[in-house]
């Protein structure tokens, strides 16, 4: 099974975290089911490699953070987009739109 | 930028809550999955086993996120300090070795610094010091004092670039009492300066209580003066005090940490200047002389005008106030000191840096262990590094002590000018205490480092192989033993040039000699009074048990008194400069300088009327009659010969020294004293001690008039010895500087010799039980002490011909390169490292066979 799912290529679980956060703010572990329900299990990631990066992203004032209470009534800490975590994640998206269009085409004419 | 330097701060001030923010963040997180687990169906166990795999190690996750928060440099320093701080409590010897070395090493560079810096490199403590300059006499006279008329002029002159004038003479050893106290107030002779009005206005330092114009009758005191003298009462404003015969009223009290313009002295009273004759009777006719040159200038640059304007306005040259005029003399020997203690710290690392090398060898395992689980080197090294600097920071935190109290023994040692001690502030200001750190600091790498990368080093087998190890620090005891070297050729040359300063002849006797300074005629003792007074204590201190000889005098060898005239003769062409000093009869016979030709004075040459008659000492003898008897020939004073006015050579007297012992000693001329004598010195011979003399003296002076206090009561050999003051600083500070190199050179060599018998315990074992005889490990050691001390020496000799060029302008009757300086430094040097090789040697020859080949 684990050679099914692909191992994320650096620096790309940030912009797969704040995709997440798009549609609205989630805790840490909700970040965690959601890439997985999206990815439909075939991307791995680490549950804790989930934290520096969330961390990481709050610190460039990409995302924001704020304690609240979760579904199942547990304290959890809520991240959410900030502006210019929007503009980042479209940045980002468009960029590898791109790149994957580019790389398709390469490797597909070869 | 700013937002992030703000999330770093806030990380690392509110550390606490934000490491239990990501605890319950990561707990919250397990929580989910468990319920998430839990719902799945799985056993309670199972879901938390699950959740706790699933997350991962969260140590690891832990340290990314501080690394995302960036405080890993701060943490890891922190770590570092606190590791550091461990390693060392574990090891109170060889912390207390090195913390001891570094504090003497820094703490002598600190002493040295903070003299240097308070005597050549401090400005005033004055508002806007760089608008201060002092006034020069001309550019080819660069020198500050000005005469009155002077100072009048170039005040008047200067009214557009200065926004004024000060005049000041501070210095001047004066009798203060307190007026209208119940008892009578015994005077002190306190230091006084003499200033214009404008003097507190122009250096901007205004007043701790009072007003800060002085007028004619109002002095201003000085803070400490006000605390030690007269209690820090509030109520001191106005009240009478009398400074020898004049009296003033009190006007206020400096502010604190005020001493005045003039390195070397501290001002106690500031006397209004034109009451200097009324304080100062006998100058009454001298002040304003043109050929008084007393006054230092300071001026204040009104705003916008530039140096260079003033000085093309007044048309002197403008020097900015360091501490002129004192501090030149001591510049020169405080940088040689200053660079022997730069020796001297060198030396102290290179000794903790040996120290730290033998630590290292002991923690090979422990940094080869932690290098092998993947500590990285750069990691160890800045470790070892924080360690190194954290015991120079201790180290030069009591070095910073060690060279305040330094600096204030240092003082002491500098030579006193006259009757006031040489005074300065030695405390710390923020020049010493940089210093300090950045001293500490670098030691810190200088000595760290080497043994950081040595002891890193990634090829961690080769603990086996201590010989590399020890090449550095054979390399470090070199250094030591050849620094030691240096310092202690110092030390002898610096000795040899004061034996033979010591051996100088000085043309009378060294021993059983007092001068006692008194001067009635400031306290009222008018003409033929004065004299009197001066002859009733001569008659009283006759009479004093011991006391065999007194005699009155103009003044007394290395017063730096003079009456410096021209003396001509009949058949001469030109005259010879010559210093006169009028004497009474005894005085010859109480310094004991012999009358080699002719007859002594007499009480009856006094006598007025009588022919007039002096002596001449040998040096003029020999210049004004060449190859002739001079006895009875007539002198006179002048160009050229006048006989009107001329005197007859009753004697010709041995020279004597009256101005340094270097030189050849000046011509001089004994006349006979005359009841007109208003300013005298008196001088003892006893068949005691001197000095103990004094206080009975004091007693004779009080009990003739207790307002009359005695100025100075000096032996000879203290002013012998002030007049060597710099070469005794020199010896003196050489002296613990070279003792000290000696013992860290010593302590380094034993610690090579005895690790290199300790490692090769084994090898001496086998060779022992092979036949070796005992004295041939013991062999071993002797010829590695040789090695070491022998290309130490060698080293140092080369290092030392060239450092003690430096040494030159102040030695006397030896070269630089001195034979015997230098065998006595090497054999002093050589008996060290026999001391130090003599345990490692016994403890070779003491080797047992079977106990080393069990060794290990």
């Amino acid at each position: 099974m684990a050679s099914n799912r692909l191992e994320l290529p650096q620096g790309t679980l940030d912009v797969l975290i704040l995709k997440a956060l798009a549609l609205g703010p989630l805790h840490g572990w909700a970040v965690s089911e959601r890439l997985q329900q999206i990815s439909v299990d075939a991307l791995q990631v680490g549950q804790g490699s989930l934290y520096p990066a969330l961390h990481r992203l709050e610190r460039r004032g990409l995302i924001r953070a704020d304690w609240g209470t979760s579904a199942n009534n547990r304290r959890a800490k809520y991240y959410q987009l900030t502006r210019a975590g929007e503009k980042h994640l479209e940045a980002e998206t468009k960029l590898w739109s791109r790149l994957a269009a580019v790389v398709g085409q390469v490797l597909g004419t070869a | 930028m700013l937002k992030d330097l703000l999330f770093r701060l806030r990380a690392i001030f509110q550390r606490k809550s934000i490491e239990s923010d990501l605890d319950d963040e990561l707990r919250s997180h397990l929580e989910h999955q468990i319920d998430r687990n839990l719902e799945r169906g799985l056993s309670r166990d199972e879901a938390v086993r699950r959740a706790h795999v699933d997350l991962g190690g969260v140590e690891q996750y832990k340290e990314e996120c501080r690394e995302a928060w960036g405080i890993r440099v701060w943490e890891t320093t922190r770590q570092d300090v606190r590791y550091a701080v461990r390693q060392l409590r574990h090891r109170p010897a060889f912390t207390f070795a090195v913390v001891a070395t570094l504090a003497l090493g820094i703490g002598a560079t600190t002493a040295l610094f903070t003299v240097a810096n308070s005597l050549l490199l401090r400005s005033l403590p004055v508002p806007n010091p760089q608008d201060l300059v002092i006034i020069a006499r001309n550019p080819a006279h660069p020198s500050p004092v000005h005469n009155f008329d002077d100072y009048v002029l170039l005040n008047e002159q200067s009214r557009d670039v200065f926004t004024g004038v000060a005049a000041s003479n501070e210095g001047n050893a004066v009798g203060f009492s307190l007026v209208g106290q119940s008892r009578a107030d015994v005077p002190e002779v306190v230091n006084a300066a003499f200033v214009s009005p404008n003097y507190f206005e122009v250096l901007g330092v205004g007043l701790s209580i009072g007003r800060v114009s002085l007028g004619s009758d109002g002095v201003i005191v000085s803070y400490d003066f006000w605390q030690r003298r007269l209690a820090g009462n509030l109520g001191v404003l106005g009240q009478t005090v009398r400074l020898n015969k004049a009296v003033f009223s009190v006007a206020g009290v400096a502010r604190q940490g005020f001493a005045g313009t003039r390195a070397g002295s501290v001002p106690d009273v500031y006397v209004p200047l034109n009451s200097y004759p009324s304080v100062l009777p006998l100058m009454r006719n001298h002040w304003k002389s043109p050929r008084r040159e007393w006054l230092v200038l300071n001026a204040r640059l009104k705003p916008g005008v530039t140096i260079a304007q003033a000085t093309a306005r007044v048309g002197r040259s403008l020097l900015l106030p360091g501490l002129q005029g004192i501090a030149t003399p001591f510049s020169a020997p405080l940088l040689v000191l200053l660079a022997a203690s730069g020796l001297l710290l060198l030396l102290a690392c290179a000794n903790v840096a040996g120290l730290l090398l033998a630590r290292g060898i002991q923690r090979e395992r422990e940094i080869a262990v932690r290098l092998a689980l993947g500590a990285s080197r750069m990691r160890l090294i800045r470790q070892m590094l924080t360690e190194s600097v954290l015991l120079a920071v201790i180290g030069g935190v009591i070095g910073l002590f060690v060279g305040l109290s330094g600096a204030r023994a240092l003082i002491q040692l500098l030579p006193s000018n006259g009757p006031l001690p040489f005074a300065v502030d030695v405390s710390a200001d923020w020049r010493v205490l940089a210093f300090a750190l950045a001293v500490s600091v670098l030691t810190g790498v200088l000595f760290g480092l080497g043994p950081a990368l040595r002891s890193s080093r990634r090829d961690v087998a080769p603990s086996l192989k201590p010989t590399r190890h020890l090449d550095l620090r054979r390399v470090l005891v070199v250094v030591q033993v050849a620094l030691s070297v240096v310092l202690l050729m110092s030390v002898g040359l610096m000795v040899r040039s004061l034996a033979s300063l010591d051996a100088v002849d000085l043309g009378y006797s060294r021993g059983g000699l007092l001068f006692v300074y008194v001067q009635p005629a400031e306290f009222g003792y008018q003409g033929p009074r004065a004299r009197q007074f001066y002859e009733r204590l001569r008659e009283r201190a006759a009479q004093l048990p011991g006391v065999m000889m007194t005699s009155l005098a103009d003044y007394a060898p290395l017063d730096n008194g003079n009456d410096s005239h021209t003396v001509a003769a009949p058949a001469r062409d030109g005259a010879v400069a010559a210093e006169t000093n009028t004497v009474t009869a005894d005085y010859l016979k109480t310094l004991g300088i012999p009358v080699l030709a002719g007859r002594a004075l007499n009480a009856l040459d006094e006598v007025p009327g009588a022919p007039p008659a002096g002596l001449i000492s040998e040096a003029l003898a020999r210049a004004l009659f060449p190859g002739e008897n001079p006895i009875g020939r007539r002198v006179s004073y002048g160009d050229r010969f006048d006989a009107k006015e001329s005197w007859q050579v009753v004697g010709v007297v041995r020279d004597a020294r009256y101005f340094g012992l270097r030189g050849d000693p000046t011509p001089m001329v004994y006349m006979p004293a005359d009841a007109a004598m208003s300013r005298m010195v008196l001088c003892i011979r006893t068949a005691g001690a001197p000095e103990l003399l004094i206080p009975a003296v004091r007693r004779e002076v009080a009990e003739l008039d207790a307002a009359v206090p005695v100025l100075e009561a000096k032996t000879m050999d203290e002013r012998v010895n002030d007049q060597n003051g710099t070469e005794r600083l020199l010896v003196t500070v050489f002296g613990s500087f070279g003792l000290f190199a000696l013992v860290l050179a010593a302590i380094g060599l034993h610690g090579v010799l005895a690790f290199g018998v300790e490692s090769r315990t084994r090898e001496i074992g086998i060779r022992t039980a092979l036949g070796a005889g005992r004295w041939d490990a013991v062999g071993r050691v002797v010829a590695d002490v040789g090695l070491l001390f022998g290309v130490g020496a060698a080293v140092g000799t080369i290092a030392a011909l060239a450092g003690t060029r430096l040494l030159t302008s102040f030695l006397f009757g030896v070269k630089p390169f001195d034979a015997l300086a230098f065998l006595a430094a090497l054999g002093i040097l050589a008996v060290a490292a026999a001391v130090a090789g003599y345990l490692p040697a016994r403890r070779a020859s003491k080797v047992d066979p079977i106990v080393a080949l069990r060794h290990d």
